[in-house]
């Protein structure tokens, strides 16, 4: 058995990835606090919680929008484990047979995961939601800022969001799906875990380092093949 | 002195306003504050003094469909003859149910002339919502459906002014499930030309606005998507609101009557609409500017907003409860719920994976 290293994750793709992680986590704060602002000041206090709040949480809107148009950049021009197909395995006969194999090994009835380099295929159909969540979060949010002003270029880009649904329901599915980015992130650090656990092939570090590590005969259907 | 069309005095308005004892500076004083309300610049103010005083004044036609007469209410307030009251009754308001001494067949042969002299140049302002259903048996005037007359009635007008949330977007009686198949004019009749006025009830000074700029330019205000004009409703509630600062200082009104409540604090945890509504209540206030619901302490409740009874509530609550799952179910819990299942969920599976993978380890051998 030849044991390999393999430059998996591109440099675009790692930053992307830790700026959303950095912006989600401030988005979610500072999101919890302008659902239910559960820091009130008193006369005499710091004066302008909800202000810099809602600054923060805007700041970190942008950041996740650059991310998300960088990403979907580096999903067009990066390398075959940054590309946008592989977000949907199940399009291929290959990537259903690993999705089942995946399936198997979340019910315990297999141990290992079947071998990938890239994300397993149950993963990359999770994060095509999670990114079509944190796209949702994007245009809602930016629709719920342009209505401060309806002149705006903002307002332009979203404003016939409002003519469809009301801004309450807007702020409901906003506010609701900062549960499915937090219930995301518990599954994602354990599935992290886990795989570690079972795999040991560097998939926790992996996205520091952009190299995983693994067994070069268990990845002959897969293989690194240069793009 | 020889006669200058620009001055209102030598019209019949002047003359009329000056027998109900609105003198010259109360009227000047009325078109200089409806400049402002149409954010026109303030030199404007001449023009609109001419054309409101000018002698050829539109007719007309005032509906009452589904509705609880509140915007005429809203409308004559009777606290004192103001210019606008006066102006408005000087306008040939030719059927107005509420207030027209005539009834019966008489009326409705009155409107109908109205309609045939001035087709295609009256006003019809509408107040009240449309039932629909079937064939539009619930509500009837004169032996006619309201769907049938608001028809006639607005599609021969030169312009057609919805007063109200109900004749706007269906108001109240159009909230889920809408018995009678309630809409607005808007809804009934897309293609007229016209502008919704909403509000419950609507605020007088943008209805006299709305006229004036008629009058004055021979058009409909600039208006947003949903067809209200942009000068009242082109700003939120929210920012616009004498309580802002308080909210942008993280100062809120935690229960009625706690000591925020009476500092004039935030009202957004009591379940104040105003970051979802458009409307100039802030500036126009109510009841002559004396006041406006936020003002007095009260939270905002989006009534201008289409279909503000079904998604403006729970009243007192920031968000609306999460559809499904009945009352009092509020997005907090059923999220939470979700993360916590989730949680429990991977501990569980966390556990039952290492036991596996130690056994198969133990197998192998390793
Ligand atoms: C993962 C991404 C995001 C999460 C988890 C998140 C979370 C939240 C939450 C929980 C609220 C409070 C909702 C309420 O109760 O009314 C909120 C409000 C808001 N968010 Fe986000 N958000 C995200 C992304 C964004 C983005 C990208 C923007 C765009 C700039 C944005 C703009 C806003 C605005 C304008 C509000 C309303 C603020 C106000 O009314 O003062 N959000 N967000
Ligand atoms: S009282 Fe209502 S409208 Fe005024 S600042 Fe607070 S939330 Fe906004």
């Amino acid at each position: 058995m030849r044991r390999i290293v393999v430059k998996v994750w591109e440099f675009p793709v790692r930053l992307v990835h830790w700026t959303n992680f950095l912006a989600i986590l401030v988005l979610c704060a500072t999101g919890a606090y302008i659902h239910w602002p559960f820091l009130s000041t008193p006369t005499t206090a710091f004066p302008y919680v909800m202000g810099w709040m809602r600054l923060a949480h805007f700041v970190a809107g942008w950041a996740l929008l650059a991310g998300l148009l960088v990403r979907l950049y580096w999903g067009l021009v990066g390398n075959r484990y940054a590309r946008i197909g592989t977000f949907f395995p199940y399009l291929t006969r290959q990537g259903r047979k690993s999705f089942l194999g995946v399936l198997r090994y979340y019910a315990l009835l297999s141990p290992r995961l079947p071998p990938h380099l890239g994300h397993n295929a149950l993963a990359l159909t999770v994060y095509s939601g999670i990114f079509a969540v944190m796209a949702f979060q994007v245009v809602s949010g930016f629709a719920l800022l342009g209505q401060a002003d309806p002149s705006g270029t903002t307002y332009l880009l979203t404003g016939w969001i409002f003519s469809f649904v009301s801004n309450g329901w807007v702020r409901f599915a906003h506010y609701a799906a900062t549960f499915v980015m937090g219930a995301f992130l518990i599954a994602h650090v354990y599935a992290m875990w886990v795989s570690d656990l079972a795999e040991r092939d560097g998939t926790s570090g992996s996205l520091f380092s952009g190299y995983k590590y693994g067994e070069l005969e268990e990845f002959e259907d897969f293989g690194p093949r240069p793009r | 002195m020889a006669h200058d069309p620009h001055n209102p005095r030598e019209t019949a308005l002047e003359q009329y306003l000056e027998s109900r004892g609105v003198d010259r500076r109360s009227f000047l004083k009325f078109c200089t504050a409806v400049t402002a309300t149409l954010a026109l610049p303030a030199s404007f103010a001449r023009k609109v003094a001419a054309a409101v005083a000018a002698d050829d004044r539109p007719s007309v036609i005032w509906l009452h469909l589904q509705e609880c007469t509140g915007d005429t209410e809203s409308f004559l307030r009777a606290s004192r003859p103001t210019a606008a009251e006066v102006i408005l009754d000087y306008l040939s308001v030719d059927y107005h149910e509420t207030i027209m001494a005539a009834a019966g067949h008489q009326v409705e042969e009155v409107r109908r002339h109205t309609m045939e002299q001035y087709k295609g140049k009256y006003i019809a302002v509408v107040e009240g919502g449309i039932p629909t259903k079937d064939g539009g048996v619930y509500g009837c005037i004169g032996g006619h459906s309201m769907v049938d007359v608001v028809t006639e009635v607005c599609g021969n007008a030169a312009a057609t002014i919805c007063v109200g949330t109900c004749s706007a977007y269906g108001g109240i009686q159009a909230a889920a499930p809408n018995p009678t198949g309630a809409v607005g004019v808007g809804e009934l009749l897309p293609s007229i030309p016209l502008v919704n006025l909403p509000g419950c009830p609507l605020n007088a000074p943008n209805l006299t606005a709305t006229i004036v700029h008629f009058l004055t330019f021979g058009t409909l205000p600039r208006t947003d998507s949903l067809k209200r004009p942009l000068f009242a409703y082109g700003k939120r509630i929210h920012d616009n609101c004498e309580r802002r600062a308080h909210f942008d200082a993280g100062q809120f009104v935690e229960r009625w009557g706690d000591p925020g409540h009476r500092q004039g604090w935030c009202l957004y945890k009591m379940g104040c609409k105003g970051p979802a509504t458009s409307h100039n209540c802030p500036q126009v206030r109510w009841n002559d500017g004396l006041g406006w619901p936020v003002g007095q302490g009260h939270g905002c409740v989006g009534c201008s907003e289409p279909g503000f009874w079904d998604t403006m509530g729970p009243l007192y609550e920031r968000l609306p409860n999460v559809p499904g799952f009945g009352v009092e179910t509020t997005a907090t819990k059923v999220g939470l719920g979700i993360m916590a299942a989730t949680a429990a969920g991977v501990a569980v599976h966390g556990v039952a994976k290492s036991i596996q993978l130690r056994a198969v380890e133990k197998k192998e051998g390793n």
